[in-house]
């Protein structure tokens, strides 16, 4: 046989490299060749990948829908400070003010508005017979578009509310509630009411229905005095000093607890998320979920590794060096990475898609889209470490026979 | 290339310097190298041949730059291996010198010519003219119509075909060979011997094979017996006895 002699010319290693030269990038088609030629491997690999996001993303969903839930009235409602009973652990846990806290807080200077709120667990006689229990929620929404009321509506109007025994409940609990649309009646404390408002996606972290109307209706229904309320919501005056304006409250009525907007959305986060262990669970089964992810795809890209040993061994032989082998053991883990991540993302969506009008509140955010992304990535290239530990330690010399 | 000019011995191109390896430490002390000298010439195909445990396969991964010699020194192209860890190694090896394996350690996940593109693109070769190089490779040793084939499609004699044309990608100045015919039948075994001994011809670059096979004596432009850790007899090779069989198994 003849060597017949290249015509291209130009020896690759001897020929000085400018600047601008264009790489081969040969390294991530051999990871991409490698990681497709073990299917069976690449399927376990991504099953864990896939099952790893869909876990963290339903839990930090939860999560977030949870803090959501949670802060859902404090949100919606346009106030600076808050009376709250003292010890009140969070907004869905009410008891009655004395009664004279409206009063006290008007005369106050740097105080522009008050606003009273009722809130009550009441019992709610399903129309078809049984009972539950719900939140019953009371303000006055009539000539101040910053009060509380109920919002999402997509049945009925405001007004409507307004009406004789009229409340508004949300529609992923018509079930609990024994109604099934708009203008059903039932019973609240033994009053008949008349559903005269649907809103969507109202839903409560205590799973109790929140059940809306005006604030004399709720103090009606509660037995509660004119005077009396749950909360009592204070707005500011422009440019008024918010925590003198609380400290002044504080010193005036001893017997109530005068917070800060954050600091009462701060407080309903931590007793619900925290000291009930709710979101300590949340957290758990997001790190369970990445736990899971690493070992799998560890297990797998080092199984992969072990089976294209000699591979690695001949590309050191060649030449290549630690970072180069390092390099395609890294592109394995991306791009089963991203492939997991879009697969992953897309069954998360399917899930929340399928949640939208149950009491389950999975949020999905851009920020924890990218956040996931992130993860999902970091998740691989730690679990590509072993891997690279044992590539690393090849030695070379075992290309040869012996 | 003329006998006439093959006959005159090129400059070394490899040497190797009072070379010495020992494994282990202590009672299980192994000293498998005992002060090899030797050179590897431009122009030649050289055989290293010895039996079973007299140090090939340490002195070749000592001459590849793949193990560090326990003493002594090895030069390649004027650059010394004295001093460098394993990623300096790494570099002369990847600049200097091509393998050829007996198992041919093909990446089964590549084509023919993906598996020279590799080669080329460890050695730091650009994208400009790469796929021609590589294409040429192939073609040099006979496999233009194989370039798009995986290893499996392939014979044991075409692997080892596209194993010596990915030794060739880049023009390192040494080529290696671990018992390059071991694995093949005596055609194929015989084919790639003729294509070593044609790239050996090249004035500026050395070819050593380490084999058993003393059938490919004949294509052996000079000779080195190892021993039990020493080199025992080194000499040119008697052309003319073997240019009637060299002849006959490159045809």
């Amino acid at each position: 046989m003849q060597l017949t002699r290249s015509t291209s010319g130009g020896s690759a290693a001897s020929s000085p490299a400018s600047g601008a030269r264009r790489k081969l990038h040969m390294a991530p088609k051999l990871a991409y060749r490698n990681l497709f030629y073990d299917r069976l491997s690449l399927i376990v690999t991504l099953t864990g990948i896939v099952f790893s996001v869909v876990l963290v993303a339903v839990q930090c969903g939860l999560y977030i829908g949870s803090e959501r839930t949670i802060a859902a009235v404090i949100d919606q409602t346009d106030g600076d400070i808050w009376i709250v009973p003292v010890g009140t652990k969070s907004f869905d846990d009410p008891s009655l003010l004395t009664g004279r806290e409206r009063f006290s807080a008007l005369s106050a200077p740097g105080v522009a508005s008050v606003e009273n709120i009722m809130v009550s667990f009441s019992s709610w006689r399903k129309p078809k017979g049984g009972a539950t229990t719900i939140l019953l929620v009371g303000s006055d929404w009539t000539g101040d578009d910053r009060a509380l009321r109920p919002w999402n509506l997509v049945e009925g109007t405001l007004e409507d509310v307004r009406a004789p025994s009229a409340v508004a409940a949300d529609r992923s609990y018509f079930k609990e509630l024994g109604i099934d649309k708009i203008d059903d009646t039932a019973e609240i404390n033994g009053t008949k009411v008349r559903v005269a408002a649907v809103t969507k996606g109202i839903r409560s972290f205590t799973t109790l229905p929140y059940v809306f109307t005006t604030r004399e209706r709720a103090q009606m229904l509660m037995g509660a005095s004119a005077e009396q309320s749950s909360y009592t919501l204070v707005r500011l005056e422009p440019g008024a000093d918010a925590n003198k304006v609380r400290e002044e409250l504080a010193r005036r009525l001893p017997d109530a607890e005068v917070l800060m907007r954050d600091d009462f959305r701060q407080r309903s986060l931590d007793y619900w998320l925290f000291q009930t262990g709710a979101g300590a669970a949340l957290i758990a089964g997001a790190l369970l979920g990445l736990i899971v992810g690493i070992v799998i795809v560890s297990q797998t890209l080092y199984s992969s590794t072990k089976d294209h040993l000699a591979e690695f061994a001949t590309l050191r032989a060649l030449g290549a060096s630690a970072g180069y082998i390092i390099q395609v053991i890294l592109l394995q883990a991306v791009i089963s990475g991203l492939i997991g991540y879009l697969v992953g993302m897309l069954l998360s969506l399917l899930i929340l898609w399928a949640s939208q009008d149950t009491t389950l509140n999975i949020v999905m955010t851009p920020g924890l889209g990218v956040a996931l992304f992130g993860i999902t990535l970091g998740m691989c290239v730690i679990a590509a470490i072993s891997a690279i530990f044992k590539v690393t330690r090849i030695d070379p010399a075992g290309v040869f026979s012996r | 290339m003329s006998k006439s000019t093959r006959d005159a011995e090129g400059r070394a191109i490899l040497e190797a310097r009072g070379i010495t390896k020992v494994f282990g430490s202590g009672d299980i002390e192994i000293k498998v190298l005992k002060g090899v000298n030797m050179q590897l010439r431009a122009g030649e195909l050289t055989l290293l041949m010895g039996p079973s445990g007299s140090g090939k396969t340490t002195l070749l991964s000592i001459l590849g730059c793949i193990l560090s010699p326990t003493d002594g020194e090895l030069v390649i192209n004027g650059s010394s291996t004295r001093g460098l860890n394993a990623e300096g190694l790494a570099d002369l090896r990847r600049k200097q010198v091509g393998f050829v394996f007996q198992s041919y350690n093909l990446f089964p996940t590549l084509t023919a010519v993906e598996n020279v593109l590799l080669a080329l693109d460890v050695r730091g070769s650009g994208a400009e003219n790469a796929h021609a190089q590589a294409e040429d490779a192939l073609k040099s040793v006979g496999l233009a119509h194989r370039i798009h084939a995986y290893p499996k499609k392939l014979s044991g004699g075409e692997k080892q075909r596209v194993a010596i044309a990915r030794a060739l990608a880049g023009s390192p100045s040494v080529i290696l060979a671990d018992e390059p015919t071991a694995a093949l039948d005596s055609e194929n075994g015989a084919a790639v011997m003729a294509l070593l001994s044609e790239v050996g011809k090249d004035p500026n670059r050395a070819v050593l094979a380490v084999t058993h096979d003393h059938r490919t004596l004949s294509y052996a432009d000079r000779i080195i017996v190892i021993e039990d850790g020493r080199i025992v007899d080194s000499r040119r090779n008697d052309g003319a006895a073997n240019e009637g069989s060299k002849s006959h198994a490159v045809n």
